[in-house]
């Protein structure tokens, strides 16, 4: 089945609406066989035979009492409750049908592409954040937030991106406080730069809006 | 039989066990798509959880 079903264009497709598990405790197959540069289970790019391996023995107990029919596809709601089983190998319209259904019951998700692209993206911000490169952040942010902003299944990630958006945001505002108290306490000059620097490096949001009125507000410089 | 002719019949055998050996360890190409399995059942839970999708559990044997 894995030789035939699984590298089938459609069957993948559909898979990118699931979250796939492999559990086989054999390996009489090639462990490491090689592919380009890298080493992987000889039956499942990208996974390692110690890993299906593991999974058999966590869960084989949990989804049978008995002996287990080989191949059996199961497929479980997102808590892993079952909701559907076949035995036997599925033909690749029977697995794509099984995988609708379930998805259709489960769902609106989020498929595996927007949430790979969703993931990249968050990481790619806190390195930005990290690193000082506040403009970036924003804008890799506002990225996730532009894409994900009429897609219910994205709230997570809609969410945390705000939520870091929203965080940034703040820490201009604290720092525009900061610069309107050295203002009152007669230091206009430094307050003039830390307000040009929020208004520069946070371009997109409010803090930026609102440095620049503070800015406009401070006394001529002589 | 002769010294010469028991070189030869080494030297095509080593040949031949070299041209099997490269022949084994050619790379598969990597796949441009395939389907992605979770390392864990924990992995797996988390992710579905996070994309409200279902899960897939596929039991198999090698034979």
């Amino acid at each position: 089945m894995d030789s035939s079903v699984y590298p089938n264009k459609d069957v993948i497709a559909a898979s990118k609406t699931t979250v796939n598990i492999f559990c086989n405790n054999e390996t009489e197959h090639a462990k490491d066989k090689k592919y380009g540069n890298e080493e992987w289970c000889e039956h499942n790019y990208g996974q390692k035979c110690d890993e299906h391996v593991a999974n058999h023995n966590a869960l084989s107990s949990k989804f049978f009492s008995g002996s287990i029919p080989n191949p059996t596809t199961i497929l479980c709601t997102p808590d892993g409750t079952e909701i559907a089983r076949k035995k036997g190998a599925p033909s690749n319209k029977e697995l794509i049908d099984m995988i609708k259904a379930a998805a259709t019951k489960v769902g609106p998700g989020l498929g595996r592409d927007e949430y790979l692209f969703a993931k990249d993206k968050m990481k790619a911000a806190e390195e930005q954040i990290a690193a000082g490169k506040t403009p970036d952040a924003i804008k890799t942010l506002q990225t996730v937030t532009k894409t994900f902003a009429k897609n219910p299944a994205a709230k997570p990630a809609l969410d945390a991106a705000q939520k870091k958006l929203d965080d940034l945001n703040q820490a201009g505002m604290d720092r525009i406080a900061a610069a309107k108290e050295a203002a009152a306490a007669g230091n206009v000059e430094e307050a003039r730069k830390e307000l040009k620097d929020v208004y520069n490096s946070c371009k997109g949001l409010e803090c930026s809006k609102a440095a620049e009125k503070e800015m406009a507000a401070l006394p001529k410089a002589k | 039989m002769s010294r010469l002719a028991v070189t030869a019949m080494l030297l095509a055998s080593s040949l031949a066990w070299a041209g099997d050996r490269d022949k084994k360890e050619k790379p598969a190409a990597v796949p441009a798509d395939s389907i992605r399995w979770a390392s864990s059942w924990e992995e797996a839970l988390a992710e579905a959880k996070e994309r409200n999708v279902p899960i897939q559990v596929a039991f198999h044997k090698d034979h």
